[in-house]
């Protein structure tokens, strides 16, 4: 241990607007020992006049493609290099796995932290027990601008891993000593995972019992986050998946750290904040108004993903929550009531910088929408992500947009109303933009001829056209869409993610005979195509025949099929494709057979998987050769013909693929080309989907 | 209209006007002067280097101008390299580098990319000791010293 207590923190690198300009300055030796040697200079660097490795930003710019992993081993090369590369291994640190959490609180590391802390520019990670670290007096968080919990925020210490080994950061001290630097003393303590008991896991896992306990009572730490948000004046961005959103103190808290910098000089106001919790909470809604209530004009980004529940009690609660101002004051802030500044209390030609805007869950819920006067504000927004549960939201949204916001290109609506939407109000909300770019709406029921009208009037900038189960859209409104929108990059009219499948748009084949598409530039297309002739599929699943002239003999040959093929293999740039079948026509009394069992009928829907391409060569698969990037194809529960000689041709045509989804089903036995595909090809994920549809009614 | 570059040993190259703005210090350059047909004189470029960045700059004439994507996290970006950038790179070590400085020198962004893309691919996966061999390179650290440093970055490994 006697190495690291010698080793005597050094200064601090200046503060610096970027931890990247501090690589041209010249840092002390690596240990004081190392001052009588001669000054590090590589042999190689010497020869060259120029090197690369001499430049720090030519350096920083190899490295942006290096992981911390690739980064670690730069630094150990020579001095050089780890002078270079220790600003940029510190400049975004991640802890995500329990390896780093306790990696990452060892003295040794802790102690290089106190000597890098001003490089540190990103954190992230999914521990709130290694924020502490940041809190040591000697670590400078001068430079710390963005604290991110990618993943779901874990309140207690991960489990000692296996094969892990090292002192317990937890019997660290730090000592200031009398030339006021930070020294580490600790006892000998070993954290090691071992299978029999352990006094310090015993400790541990009591600690972790403790933690889990005031978590589930909603009762956590939130003093530490406070304290890190009070040392970062530079934070600009707070991003936390699994949010405590019980906190109604926290959550003031940030709503105050967000209005302070109107009035500090010395704090950056947060540009990005983003919190994610979509479980159960038991936040007022009077916060949640408080926090919207205050954000500021430095704000760019903010989403908020709450799930109250129920929508019934976010009723009561609306109500209750009338007056916020009054808890306020429980929060102990009341000496800051001069910065109290709310959103009305701006003037008016006050710029807002706000672009994003995300509100997901049921935070609004049936009440009134508490961020509208936001949203008001917000003429520079140009994306918005919203949940609505009423058609009143959807009017106050749209008049609110085409008011206020005329610079929004990207909106993602869910829309979970009691009834189907009226279709000229979805049409309003359509026209609420001047061009849409990207337009992602889901659970609308209600499409007509107004909003399908709206819809194509966009279409010379629509670049993504999601309709995500949405009812009333016709087949020919697709064909509209999808022969009318050059810039299309992603059109998603099928709900279906390989195993849960519903939608009811889909496109029939005829109708692509006479208007051909324009979306060459697709990169991702789910659909449905149904109505193609398949005069080889005579009988149902149950053997019974199959009736109709697509399935009767009175369509002859693969010409539908081939415009299918021709058209689909205009897309070159194809990433994706999700062929899907028709829903069920349960209203169909046609589609009901009688059983020779008294009492008993079957269901079979024609066009339900009997209508879809063959995928075989003699029906024009080939003409799909020009789909170079293709990586997933999904053909879940068609009833195609694919054998041999197809999966090999796939496999040839396609170098890309990665997936192919509806291939393998499950319970059945491999067939001779899957086996094929798994003997040759085995970086192609083959997902085992659930099998076709038999459904028998008595 | 052509115009005339100058190599560091005195050749002179005969470029095409769009080829050459490939290079912002020379769009620049140009945009000062004005029109005027006097060789640019480029005194940190060797007449090999120059032929390599030509040619570069006449495959990639027609491609847009890159805008700047504010990606926030850099080391977020991909590390793809089109085909013909993958063979116009597999040259020795010391042409690789200097092309890097002439991209860096004659501010071409898409070239300096390529080339840090490709430095970054040989020094991935390596050991310290496989990159201090493939960039010849002395190791002056104390092995006290390196386990030290091992020790205190441990974090950053991906376990």
């Amino acid at each position: 241990m006697g190495d690291t207590a010698s080793f005597t923190p050094l200064a601090h690198a200046p503060l610096h607007s970027s931890p990247f300009t501090a690589t041209t300055t010249t840092y002390p030796p690596l240990h004081p020992q190392a001052h009588s040697r001669p000054p590090a200079q590589p042999d190689s660097v010497a020869k060259l006049p120029h090197n690369v490795f001499d430049i720090p930003e030519l350096l920083l710019s190899i490295c942006s493609h290096l992981s911390s992993h690739d980064i670690l081993q730069c630094v150990l090369v020579s001095r050089h290099f780890h002078t270079l590369c220790i600003p940029i291994l510190y400049s975004s640190i991640s802890i995500l796995s329990a390896f780093q959490f306790y990696r990452f609180r060892s003295p040794a590391a802790q102690l290089a932290l106190v000597r890098y802390g001003s490089f540190v520019w990103v954190f992230k990670t999914q521990y709130y027990n290694i924020l502490p670290c940041f809190l040591n007096p000697s670590v400078d968080c001068s430079n710390l601008t963005r604290i991110e919990f990618p993943r779901a925020c874990r309140f207690s210490d991960p489990v000692v891993p296996r094969g892990y080994c090292q002192q317990a950061v937890e019997d660290v001290d730090y000592i200031v000593d009398e030339e006021g630097v930070t020294v580490f003393s600790y006892q000998q303590h070993n954290l090691t995972h071992t299978v029999e008991e352990n006094a310090t896991s015993r400790i541990t896992d009591m600690k972790n019992a403790e933690a889990r306990a005031r978590g589930v009572l909603g009762i956590f730490d939130e003093t530490t986050l406070f304290a890190l948000m009070e040392k970062c004046p530079r934070l600009t961005t707070l991003s936390m998946v699994g949010f405590p959103f019980d906190n109604d103190l926290l959550i003031r808290q940030i709503a105050y750290r967000l209005t302070i910098a109107c009035a500090s000089p010395t704090f950056a106001g947060l540009r990005t904040l983003a919190l994610t919790n979509l479980h159960f909470c038991r936040l007022k809604a009077s916060s949640i108004d408080y926090l919207l209530n205050h954000c500021t004009p430095e704000l760019e980004e903010l989403l908020l993903c709450i799930s109250y529940g129920s929508r019934a009690e976010m009723v009561d609660l609306a109500t209750q929550g009338v007056a916020p101002e009054e808890s306020m004051d429980g929060a102990g802030h009341e000496s800051d009531h001069s910065r109290d500044t709310r959103i009305g209390d701006y003037p008016d030609d006050t710029v807002w910088n706000l672009k994003k805007l995300t509100l997901k869950g049921d935070l609004t819920g049936s009440g009134n929408l508490s961020w509208l006067p936001l949203l008001r504000r917000s003429t520079w927004l140009t994306s918005i992500h919203i949940d609505l549960f009423t058609e009143h939201a959807m009017d106050q949204l749209a008049s609110t947009l085409s008011q206020y916001c005329p610079n929004v290109t990207d909106m993602t609506v869910r829309c979970s109303t009691a009834s189907p939407q009226e279709d000229d109000r979805i049409a309003d909300l359509i026209r609420s933009s001047r061009a849409w770019t990207h337009l992602s709406m889901w659970f609308f029921h209600g499409f007509g001829p107004f909003s399908t009208a709206a819809l194509v009037r966009h279409s010379a900038t629509l670049e993504t056209l999601v309709l995500e189960e949405c009812d009333g859209f016709s087949s020919e409104d697709i064909q509209r869409v999808l022969s009318s929108c050059p810039n299309l990059r992603t059109f998603r009219a099928m709900t279906s993610n390989g195993w849960d499948f519903s939608s009811t748009v889909y496109l029939d084949a005829s109708e692509m005979v006479d208007s051909p598409w324009v979306c060459h530039r697709l990169e991702n297309l789910k659909l449905i195509i149904t109505g193609i002739a398949r005069p080889d599929l005579r009988f149902d699943q149950y053997g019974e025949p199959l009736t109709g002239p697509l399935h009767d003999g009175s369509i002859q040959g693969f010409e539908l099929q081939r415009i299918v093929y021709q058209q689909l293999g205009k897309l070159t740039h194809l990433q994706e494709l999700w062929l899907g079948h028709d829903k069920q026509d349960l209203d169909d009394e046609d589609n009901y057979h009688r059983t020779e069992v008294e009492g008993q009928w079957r269901f079979i829907d024609p066009d339900e998987q009997f209508e879809c391409l063959e995928f075989s060569l003699r029906s024009g698969l080939d003409l799909l050769s020009g789909l170079k990037d293709l990586r997933t194809l999904n053909l879940d529960r068609l009833q195609t013909r694919m054998g041999m000689s197809e999966v090999q041709w796939m496999a040839q045509q396609w170098p890309r693929l990665e997936r192919v989804i509806g291939l393998v089903v499950q319970g059945d036995q491999v067939p001779k080309h899957v086996q094929w595909l798994y003997d040759n090809h085995p970086q192609i994920a083959l997902p085992p989907v659930l099998g076709n549809f038999f459904t028998s009614f008595s | 209209m052509p115009v005339i570059l100058v190599s560091s040993d005195a050749q002179e190259f005969k470029v095409d006007k769009e080829v050459a703005e490939r290079s912002i210090l020379i769009k620049n350059m140009l945009e000062d002067v004005g029109e005027s047909d006097s060789p640019i004189p480029l005194p940190n470029v060797t007449a090999a280097v120059l032929t390599k960045v030509i040619e570069y700059c006449e495959h990639h004439r027609n491609d847009p101008v890159q805008v700047p994507d504010e990606t926030d996290d850099p080391r977020k970006r991909s590390n793809d390299i089109e085909e013909w950038d993958m063979k116009f790179m597999q040259v020795d070590q010391e042409m690789l580098f200097e092309i890097i400085l002439a991209a860096n020198y004659l501010d071409i962004k898409p070239l300096l990319d390529v080339g840090c893309k490709t430095v970054a691919n040989i020094i991935k996966g390596k050991t310290p000791e496989e990159i201090r061999k493939a960039f010849n390179i002395v190791n002056d650290f104390t092995p006290e010293e390196e386990a030290q440093i091992k020790k205190e970055n441990e974090w950053a490994e991906d376990r």
